[in-house]
Order: structure tokens, then sequence, then C-alpha cells
């Protein structure tokens, strides 16, 4: 399955690499709520320069992320359209009952860098982060609400069963694929109904095959006793550097000053 | 007070479903002493898999008692005591391991169990060792062979300690080099660290190095005895589908031929005996 290496981990030296994963975690989340409560082009544009500056600062060749904006195109697209009609206001251009106007357009440009903004957001802190640290990060982010009674530990251990099981699944899916092409699925062909109905010849007998591995996986888990615990060695694994401190610090106050800013203008 | 070991009395499983019931299991009685290393053959569908399933808990007998030194499995306060004592090892290596990394996966159990940070330390280093899987700490299960996932599967269960080793048709997805590599490592488990061993497979060949053989037939078990004394009666095995390894074939037919060879139970004695001046 192409496009698959968009998003893993690769592996670095960079400061985002060396950065705790907690770190990483909260600064995308701080994100989060920056471009959420900011709806100023130039505050967001600003947010997408600092995804660009840190993609570049880890290492990552910048045009590969930048290209792979493609495979979301459909996205921004339809998202765009839809801000530029179905806002009302101003219409700077008519077709028929639409009106597209300057307001939508407007709107339709600063969600469209929200999501760039998100996009590039998450591709950093995936590529620069190991799913082992990755997983340690978010145990233990995810510990306090444990206290609250909430099923923190098998929380984790989905998230951790999914990790594990992504390149499994691609595996036999490309295997199943393949076995259905050679009874003449035809996944290239130019009739979409043709297409679809062999995507769909995938899709149910790896469903299926999941469905076993999920009860072999259940029995390999009730013999090694789970109960849903605290995953000590890997919590271990986390550690907070002066580094991480800082990080923390200047995204604090990036996220105070999008709060401040339109208030000031 | 009941006998250590794995006890098996008058056991039946019936699996039901809509279109009619199977027995699986009828009246079976066993008992697998401390130390021992005992073989289940059978054929696909006989049962093996079955019988290994209630030997810690996952499977409930329709009729009967399983009693692991001497805790009952249909106890639900007995299991979390019985699968510690009782480590299963399955078929497919990709299906038994959970975590995204070996470290983890072998720490899996032990985390279950309650222990500290140092021990389950301790314990892991001692399995990767012991499974010759040093080194490989961090590396992502789906990236290392069938031999070798199998390996970190049986090093997880290790590192819980169980004093009780059951394994169903480990090897059925290994290629031959990594088959011979396992069940040596089994062996070694037996004989240096005196873990018992309940190995079901339906290839002859797996059961060498076992103390006792047990064959298992549409659900009763129809022979017992030393691998040597099962692997010999040909003509029985051949009629419920199992096939005799070479080493035995060879001398049936050396002694149809009028050459019996006795006492000799392995390759190298044979044609150290046939070639003597």
């Amino acid at each position: 399955m192409t496009g698959i290496k968009l998003g893993q981990y690769v592996h670095g030296d960079s400061l985002l690499h060396r950065l705790d994963p907690r770190t990483k975690i909260i600064c995308c989340t701080l994100i989060v709520v920056a471009i959420i409560i900011n709806d100023r082009w130039y505050s967001l544009l600003f947010f997408a320069l600092l995804m660009a500056a840190a993609i570049r600062a880890s290492g990552m060749d910048i045009r590969f992320v930048l290209g792979s904006l493609r495979s979301i195109r459909s996205l921004l697209l339809v998202t765009f359209v839809f801000m530029a009609v179905l806002t009302p206001g101003q219409a700077v251009w008519t077709w028929g009952v639409l009106h597209v106007t300057r307001e939508g357009l407007t709107m339709g440009a600063v969600n469209l860098l929200r999501l760039i903004i998100l996009y590039l957001g998450s591709m950093v802190l995936l590529m620069t982060t190991s799913p082992m640290q990755l997983s340690a990060g978010i145990d233990w982010l995810l510990l306090p609400l444990s206290r609250l009674k909430l099923p923190v530990h098998h929380f984790s251990t989905i998230l951790s069963i999914s990790f594990r099981f992504i390149p499994t699944l691609i595996d036999q899916a490309v295997l199943i694929q393949d076995a259905q092409r050679s009874r003449g699925a035809q996944f290239a062909s130019p009739r979409l109904g043709i297409r679809l109905k062999s995507y769909l010849a995938i899709l149910i007998p790896l469903f299926e095959a999941s469905l076993l591995r999920a009860e072999d996986l259940g029995e390999a888990m009730d013999s090694r006793c789970f109960t849903g615990h605290p995953n000590q060695l890997r919590l271990d694994r986390l550690h907070f550097h002066a580094a991480d401190g800082y990080v923390l610090i200047s995204m604090l106050g990036l996220l105070a000053a999008g709060i401040l800013f339109p208030v000031l203008l | 007070m009941l006998e250590a070991g794995i006890v098996l009395q008058n056991v039946s499983k019936i699996y039901r479903s809509h279109n009619g019931d199977r027995c699986t299991l009828e009246d079976i009685n066993l008992s697998i002493r401390p130390g021992e290393y005992v073989g289940l053959m059978g054929m696909n569908g006989s049962g093996k898999s079955t019988l290994a399933r209630l030997c810690n808990g996952l499977l409930l007998p329709t009729a009967g008692k399983v009693y692991v030194d001497g805790l009952d499995t249909s106890q639900a306060e007995n299991l979390p005591a019985i699968r510690q004592r009782v480590g299963m090892v399955f078929q497919n290596p990709d299906n038994q391991l959970i975590c995204p990394v070996v470290e983890e996966e072998i720490a899996f159990g032990l985390e279950n169990l309650g222990l500290f940070l140092p021990e389950i330390r301790e314990r892991t280093a001692w399995a990767l060792e012991i499974m010759g899987l040093t080194g490989l700490n961090y590396h992502a299960p789906y990236l290392l062979s069938g031999g070798q996932k199998q390996k970190v599967a049986l090093a997880s269960v290790l590192a819980m300690k169980p004093a009780y080793l059951v394994l169903d048709e480990p090897a059925a997805m290994l290629d031959p080099v990594s088959r011979r590599e396992l069940l040596q490592h089994l062996k070694i488990l037996n004989r240096r660290e005196g873990m018992t061993i309940v190995l079901c497979s339906n290839e002859a060949e797996d059961f060498m190095d076992a103390d006792r053989l047990l064959v298992i037939d549409r659900g009763t078990l129809c022979l017992q005895g030393t691998p040597p004394e099962v692997l010999s009666q040909g003509e029985q095995l051949a009629s419920i589908g199992l096939a005799q390894p070479d080493f035995y074939r060879l001398r049936q037919q050396l002694a149809d031929a009028g050459c019996p060879v006795t006492a000799i139970y392995n390759l190298t004695d044979l044609v150290d005996y046939l070639c003597q001046p």
C-alpha cells in the first residue's frame, strides 16, 4: 500500500526528536487550541510558518511533507468551497442560487490554514516520535484520569495494540489484495463501480481475519493474566529535560499572545 | 490436598452450536507430573488444542474437573494463580504478540502480575538472554522473523516463571531451522530448569525429547507410552492419520526384512550399529 511511509516515524537526532513525547503532545494540543480560538489569517499564517520551521528543524524533507498535502487536497478543496458558498455576507460572485461572499472567502482561507496547520502539526509529532515514545507519552498524560475511575490502562492497551497491529494488518491487506487480483479482481479498472467492488473484496476478508486475530489475541492476553495495568517499564522511559521546559514555556507564551492579540487590536 | 501437577478427572468438552452439539473431548483422565515432558499428538481437530486450553482455564470442561497443583480451574478466583503457573504458547506468533516493542511484550505479563520495576527489568533481561534475544529490546515484533517472533512469545511466557509450559503447535508456522531451535530450547528448559512441558503437535518428529507421548484421536486418548513405544506402532498411527517418523519407518522395514534392531532409538546409534564390522 503506497503512502504508508507518510506519518511514520523517521529516526533522527534533532532537537524535536530528543524532546520528551509529553512536551510534543502538549504543544500540539496547545496549537490546536490556539488555532481554534484565533481566526485572524495573519496569526494562523504565523502558526503555519512555525510548523514549517519545526519540520525544517526536525531534519525532514520539507518538500516531501508539503507535497504530501496532496493526499488531503479534496478535503481542503471541499472545506474551502463550502465555506466560500455557505457563509452569508457581501456577494462577490453569483451563479444561480449560489453566492460566493467576501466573508466566505476569508472564512474559507482561515479554515484552509487551520487544516494545513493541523496536518503539519500531526506530521511533526508522528514523524519525530517513535510509537514506543508516543504510547509512553499518552499513557503518562492519561494517568490523572484514572483518579476519576476511568479505565485508562485499558485505553492505553487498546492504543498500543493498534500501534502493534497496523503494519500486520497492512501486510494482510496486501496479501488479500494479491489473492483477489489473482482471482480476477480489477483494482485498476477505469470503472468506479468495478473498482469499488474489488476493494470490497479486500475489506470483508480483512475484517473477518481481524476478528479471528482478535480472538487469538484475547486468549494470549488472558493467558498472561491481563488486568489492565500501569505500564511501568514504558513510563520509565520518559525523561523531562530543560529543553522541554523552554519549549513548553514558549508555547504557553505563544498561546497567551494568541489569545490576547485579537483583543488588543 | 490434591496432588501436584495438572490433573484432568473425567473431563469432557462439548461445543454447543445451532447445528448440533459436538463432543471434542470425551472422558479424559490424565495426570501430568511436575518436571515431566509430555507430548500430545493428534490430527487437526482431534481435540488437542481444546485439551491444552483446559489446562490454564481458557476453556472450562463441560463435565469433570481440571486441577492445577490442586487448584480447580472452574473457580474464577483461582484463575490468576493458575495462569501464572501454566504458561501458554500458541500457534500463530503474529496473533499472540500484544505490544509494539519486544521489551514491553516480555514485560506485559509481569506488569499484570503487579511486580515492581526492578524485578520486571531483571526478569525481562533474563528471558531475553535465555532465548538468545538480547539486544532486540526495542525492536518492533512485526519486523522479526517467524522464528524470532515465536521466541519472543516463549520468552514473554517464561518471564512469568511458570511451572508448566503448554505449547499448542508452536512450530507449525516455523521453518525447519527455527523448529529445531525451538525444540532445543524446550529440551533445555525441561532438563536444566526443571520446567514441566506439554507440547501439542501433529508432527511425530517433534516428540523425540519427550518423556511420555499421548496420542489423541477424536477426543479420546488412544495410545500412551514413551515416544519409542508409541512411535513404533506404525499401523495404529497410520489408522488415525498420523505419520511415523522416518527413523521408526526404517526400523520397521529393517525388522520386516529380518534384521530387527532393538534398543536403538536414534539415527546415530542406528548408523553405528549397521556399520559395525
